[in-house]
């Protein structure tokens, strides 16, 4: 998000403003661990968990527009930083919620008065559909925006192939992933493609651009926040 | 890391076609039922009670496939396992065993250990057939060359029986089973797996599609004694009849969206010779209890749920990457989602310490498994077993290492962000990602980070 995809950031904290919130960005922030977890190297990401719990541990509730660095400190934590006999109680866990699910669950929104006069698909990132089961809240928000035409992809929901490390260790199979994930998303007509998940967005964008497609990738929190 | 090929884009389509139709008509079966999750919730706990009570539940279900005349023997390992079977055929003094479909004799590569004391092994599942027809090891759990089309099979019958080229299932089948039947009326050693082993009365419980699994284990033949030998690992022991029905009824529906395998058998022992009421069966029957790994999977916490598998492959069939690299590209005989958290347990080989990393952890394999195993979980721990037991080259912990002091000193953090824009330049950067940018292009870092702007503007 930093480093990509900063206007999805900025697009969170305005919406999350308006709606009457107090925003903060704790500058220190890097990031949840998930890579070194993922691969294998829990020590490493145990060390940057701890130092993700102090810095946040103070506030009521942390939102990230991502899919994946959720999964990772409300599904992951506990075992991560558990010392053996059984997983720890990390209660943070508990108050840090994905963008959309924070918006339709917590808060009860789900028209944010945006307008999107464009026909758009939406991608179901792996870990908010299957680790935070978020799949119903970020098409409510889609459905409420006016002139926005949502087109259901058709492909399983189907991984697009990026899985982090998976990427780049195993590309060949990951590129024909995100080839048939490009392709049903064509078969749509949309000119957006809409994700909750800064790697998928990168991974499809990636190879919607190698092929010279015209459809664009889009972060939801970005499409919301009225700023695309 | 080993690879992981990609099939090319014809054997993906033929394969994907097969796995997709398995899927569909999985999900007409299970919709036929509200509580599709309950199901599944409660072959989870049979599962999960048979493997908390792992060796109460094989030494009563020894005591009671004895008290039935069966012979029931421990074996550590595959050499074990495969001895034992040898040393029957060479008592029996026969050349030829005719095999029911069954993955833990491949998994101890039973074939090439019999072969190499003179005895030739026949699968006569058809599929199974094919692939050893063919020298190939099974692609898939359930469906053995579910990667070929017709018109392969058809070659390959062609050119290795030297029977008229088709391509009409149903005159394949025939022409595979005029040599079966030949084998059958005279084998009089018969291998099978076992799909459950029940505890409470001491039967195995074997799914079969073509009744040749039947075949092998009545031995019809006529002349001298008979003796069936199923292999099966230890953590198919089930408690009670009750259990393995309910499971039976998952099993199927899950793999290919069948109610039932066309054919269930439970085998209570041999032959009964008094009052000499049944003329057909074999005069032994021994079931081996494979380890060859398996308790090492039981004493892990993480590991253990692995064991409820009861081999439906409706893993593989739904996973992406298997449909993109098929079975053979794994190079384990246990592939796909749940192959690849067992792999590791059975075989401490490079190869096997890779599989876990194959995949893109979407975890479309635990919704789908009938017995609720959280795959994708255990494919993390088994990646952390694989980097505790130094799979992970040192250079790459190194990295690791580095990368976690960069993010855990926000100063360094941002002196990275800014050496990747003003030093170091997106061709570079390409060129570092080349793995990635060869297939697909590597989106530019933004002008400036979220970190940037929220600084200039931390009121908008």
């Amino acid at each position: 998000m930093d480093q990509y995809f900063p206007q999805a950031g900025l697009a969170v904290a305005r919406i999350l403003k308006r709606l009457g919130h107090h925003v903060e960005y704790p500058a220190e922030q890097t990031c949840c661990g998930q890579p070194a977890f993922n691969a294998g190297l829990r020590a490493e990401a145990a060390a940057l968990a701890k130092r993700f719990v102090r810095i946040f541990d103070r506030f009521d509730a942390v939102v990230a527009p991502s899919g994946s660095c959720v999964a990772m400190v409300r599904n992951f934590y506990p075992e991560l930083l558990g010392d053996g006999r059984g997983p720890a109680r990390v209660p943070l866990a508990g108050r840090t919620f994905e963008f959309s699910e924070f918006l339709v669950d917590r808060l009860n929104v789900t028209d944010l008065g945006a307008a999107f006069n464009e026909r758009v698909t939406y991608h179901d990132s792996c870990h908010l559909l299957r680790e935070l089961r978020v799949q119903e809240q970020p098409r409510r928000l889609l459905r409420a925006v006016k002139g926005l035409e949502l087109v259901e992809l058709n492909d399983g929901p189907a991984c697009c192939g990026f899985g982090g490390v998976f990427s780049v260790k195993f590309p060949e199979v990951s590129t024909v992933m995100a080839e048939d994930k490009v392709a049903a998303i064509e078969r749509t007509g949309a000119r957006y493609v809409v994700a909750g998940d800064g790697g998928c967005l990168m991974h499809i964008g990636g190879m919607l651009t190698r092929r010279g497609s015209k459809v664009r990738p889009l972060h939801l929190a970005e499409l919301l926040g009225g700023v695309a | 890391m080993m690879p992981l090929p990609a099939l090319d884009s014809q054997r993906r389509a033929t394969l994907g076609r097969a796995l997709n139709l398995a899927l569909d008509k999985r999900r007409q079966s299970v919709a036929q039922f509200p509580d599709w999750e309950a199901m599944r919730q409660r072959a989870h706990d049979i599962r999960a009670g048979a493997v908390e009570r792992l060796d109460e539940y094989l030494d009563q279900f020894e005591r009671a496939a004895t008290a039935n005349g069966i012979r029931v023997v421990r074996v550590a390992t595959a050499e074990e396992a495969c001895r034992y079977v040898a040393a029957i055929a060479k008592r029996l003094g026969v050349t030829t065993a005719v095999k029911a479909k069954s993955m833990v004799t491949e998994e101890i590569h039973l074939n090439h250990a019999l072969e190499a004391e003179g005895i030739r092994a026949m699968e006569t599942d058809l599929g199974e057939y094919i692939a050893q027809l063919c020298g190939q090891p099974p692609f898939h759990l359930t469906a053995p060359i579910v990667h070929l089309s017709r018109d392969e099979v058809g070659r390959i019958l062609a050119d290795k029986l030297g029977v008229p080229f088709t391509n009409d299932p149903t005159r394949l089948t025939l022409i595979a089973r005029d040599v079966m039947r030949r084998e059958f009326l005279t084998a009089r050693l018969g291998i099978s797996g076992a799909n459950f082993c029940v505890a409470e009365s001491g039967s195995l419980m074997l799914v079969t599609n073509e009744g040749n699994g039947r075949m092998c284990t009545t031995l019809p033949a006529k002349d001298g004694p008979r003796v069936h030998v199923a292999i099966t690992g230890i953590e198919k022991v089930v408690p009670t009849l009750k259990d393995a029905a309910h499971l039976l009824r998952l099993l199927a529906r899950s793999g290919s969206g069948m109610r039932l395998t066309a054919y269930t058998t439970l085998i209570n022992g041999p032959r009964k010779r008094a009052g000499g009421d049944e003329s057909t069966g074999p005069d032994e029957v021994h079931v081996l209890l494979l380890d060859n790994g398996r308790r090492s999977m039981l004493r892990d916490p993480h590991l253990r749920e692995a064991l409820y598998c009861i081999r439906c492959g409706a893993c593989s069939n739904v996973c992406p990457v298997y449909h993109r690299a098929g079975g053979h590209a794994y190079q384990s005989v246990y592939n796909g989602p749940i192959g690849s958290v067992w792999s590791p347990a059975l075989w401490n080989t490079e190869r096997a310490a890779t599989l876990p990393f194959a995949s893109s952890l979407c975890g479309a394999c635990a919704d789908i498994c009938p017995v609720k195993i959280d795959i994708h979980h255990a494919l993390l721990w088994q990646r952390k077993l694989a980097a505790d037991r130094g799979r992970v080259p040192l250079w790459q912990r190194l990295a690791w290492r580095a990368w976690r002091i960069g993010m855990s000193w926000p100063a360094l953090y941002r002196f990275g962000s800014a050496a990747a824009r003003k030093l170091v330049g997106p061709a570079v950067l390409n060129r570092l990602a080349k793995p990635w940018t060869a297939t697909r292009d590597l989106p530019p870092l933004a002008a400036k980070t979220f970190r940037e702007l929220w600084k200039e503007h931390p009121a908008e």
